[in-house]
């Protein structure tokens, strides 16, 4: 059997069978890292192209063979992509520090998300985990404050004409400085705590010092939550990162942090995704879950928006074009009621079409009903071209 | 002459790392990144640890012999090459830092180095945008290093 790359697997976010096996020769120990890393070379070639997850995935298996399998001929091409993620990462922080800086000079807090937090503190290791760009997040009250002073600075939002919208139904936008340097700024870690986060998150942070800047972390149980939730949806770049940046998480929790993650999950309703989550790391890679943690996961309720929603950030193109209108629609009707807070069907149609104004960057509703007729057109037509990839 | 000075890294310019026996920098002013091994690595942790350069020179000579010829003007060199790319600056304080490397450390390291110690070699790669769209499979020798890029 010979893997291709970027098969069928492609973009999901559970691993297919090659990336499965890298990822295992990158966190297992000894004779199972081996064992699978020579099955990986068996089945694939490194000289072949690596989809986007993969790739990302190779700092962390040079660390890894370097301890198990020192005598790898392999091993100094393995360092030469964690040499480059180690200097991309200092880029992207070197990059971004000015405006940690602004927002801290302004008296706004700030929380590191994803690579810039979980790299120093968790992994222990600036090189293993690769960094696109700066994820910083700012209290919701201050999300303009912060976005205003970060264009007076020169960071340009990716999408200008977005802006309103997606600080109202939004919880990031990607900014750009001068030279092209992404910053990500968050004003809720999920999409769905929009109606649930907010003081209780922050209480909860933990301080990290950066030079001569204290920001903050997010908890144990947060920082998992967020890596797996977030992980876990349909992505042009198969998002498999979340595996090892879970385990890397999971290592570091006590008893006291499960009942935290169980108290998050209740609170954002994401049980399906958590649930499948440490099912998957238990199964492929024996984590461990508090038994009565795991009870209590599946003993928690879901609703129709919860299991639509979860079901459809699955299919491959969730995020994009739909391959039919109606499967597109009912994604977005679910993206909505998790957003919109509303109870009850009628409520939740009312504010729908406002909110389809905002995935559809502000139309009228005439220029809406011919907007989603092309697009339903188009998806019959198998066009996957959409430039919005990652923003529920 | 670079070796009886007392030096610190250059704080927080240049961001160090040191994997398998490789150190790592890159000077955040100008985007460069360098890497060196072997006795390099050992002169970079004396300077960083706030040890004592001239006793790191001296254990490399007299364990080195015959072999050690030319080591003092090469580590001079390395040295220069170090304060020349803003790696290292001379450290005005009065007294070695708190925690310093102490002169039994100091031995120690050298004797790990062996009684060839190479001269080190300071290896500069100056293109930001080819580090990092450099491919780290496909575009670099069997070594892990675009060597016809290096300087």
């Amino acid at each position: 059997m010979h893997f291709q790359a970027k098969d069928q697997g492609y973009g999901h976010p559970f691993p297919d069978p090659a990336q499965l096996l890298l990822l295992k020769a990158a966190l297992c120990e000894g004779e199972e890292a081996i064992l699978a890393w020579q099955a990986w070379q068996q089945a694939f070639d490194l000289k072949d192209p690596l989809d986007a997850g993969s790739y990302r995935t190779l700092p962390l298996l040079y660390r890894n063979l370097s301890r198990v399998l020192p005598q790898e001929p392999l091993l100094p091409k393995l360092k030469a992509a964690y040499r480059q993620s180690w200097y991309r990462n200092q880029q992207v922080l070197h990059r971004g520090l000015p405006a940690l800086r602004l927002l801290r000079g302004a008296g706004i807090e700030v929380m590191l998300l994803k690579g810039a937090a979980l790299g120093p503190l968790w992994y222990g290791d600036a090189g293993v985990r690769p960094m696109a760009d700066l994820d910083v997040m700012v209290c919701p009250a201050d999300a303009c404050r912060a976005l205003d002073l970060l264009k007076e600075a020169g960071w340009t939002p990716e999408e200008p004409g977005a802006v309103e919208y997606n600080l109202r139904y939004g919880r990031a936008m990607g900014l750009r400085d001068a030279e092209g340097w992404e910053l990500d700024l968050h004003w809720h870690a999920l999409f769905e705590g929009l109606r649930h986060e907010g003081v209780d998150l922050w209480r909860n942070a933990a301080p990290m010092e950066l030079q001569d800047l204290t920001v903050k972390v997010p908890e144990h149980a947060m920082m998992l939550v967020h890596v797996m939730v977030h992980g876990l949806r349909w992505n042009p770049e198969p998002p498999i990162r979340w595996i090892p940046d879970s385990l890397q998480v999971m290592r570091a929790m006590g008893a006291g942090d499960w009942e935290r993650v169980t108290e998050l999950v209740r609170a954002y309703r994401i049980q399906l995704p958590m649930l499948q989550a440490l099912g998957y790391l238990k199964q492929h890679f024996g984590a461990e879950v508090p038994e009565h943690i795991h009870l209590a996961l599946s003993n928690m309720s879901t609703g129709y928006a919860e299991r639509a929603l979860w079901k459809a950030q699955l299919r491959p193109g969730a995020e994009r074009l739909p391959e039919a209108f109606f499967p597109r629609l009912h994604y977005l009707f679910g993206v909505y009621m998790r957003q919109s807070g509303r109870s009850g069907l009628l409520p939740n149609l009312a504010g729908f079409p406002a909110f389809l104004a905002y995935r559809t960057r502000g139309k009228s509703r005439l220029q809406l009903l011919a907007y989603y007729a092309g697009r339903a057109w188009r998806g019959r037509r198998k066009d996957t071209a959409h430039p919005h990839p990652n923003t529920p | 002459m670079f070796i009886q000075e007392r030096l610190r890294v250059n704080h927080p310019h240049a961001v160090h790392d040191t994997i398998d026996g490789e150190t790592i920098i890159v000077n955040l002013k100008n985007g460069h990144y360098y890497s060196f091994d072997k006795t390099g690595v050992a002169v970079w942790e004396v300077i960083a640890r706030g040890g004592d350069l001239g006793l790191l020179l001296s254990c490399l000579q007299e364990q080195g012999g015959d072999n050690a010829v030319g080591l003092g003007d090469a580590l001079s060199d390395f040295v220069a090459a170090l304060l020349r790319e803003e790696l290292v600056i001379a450290d005005a304080s009065p007294s070695p830092p708190e925690g310093a490397m102490a002169d039994a450390e100091v031995s120690a390291l050298a004797a790990r180095l062996g009684g060839t110690p190479e001269p080190p070699v300071l290896h500069r790669y100056a293109d930001m945008q080819d580090m990092l769209l450099l491919d780290p499979i496909h575009d670099t020798d069997e070594r892990g290093w675009p060597r016809a890029r290096i300087e």
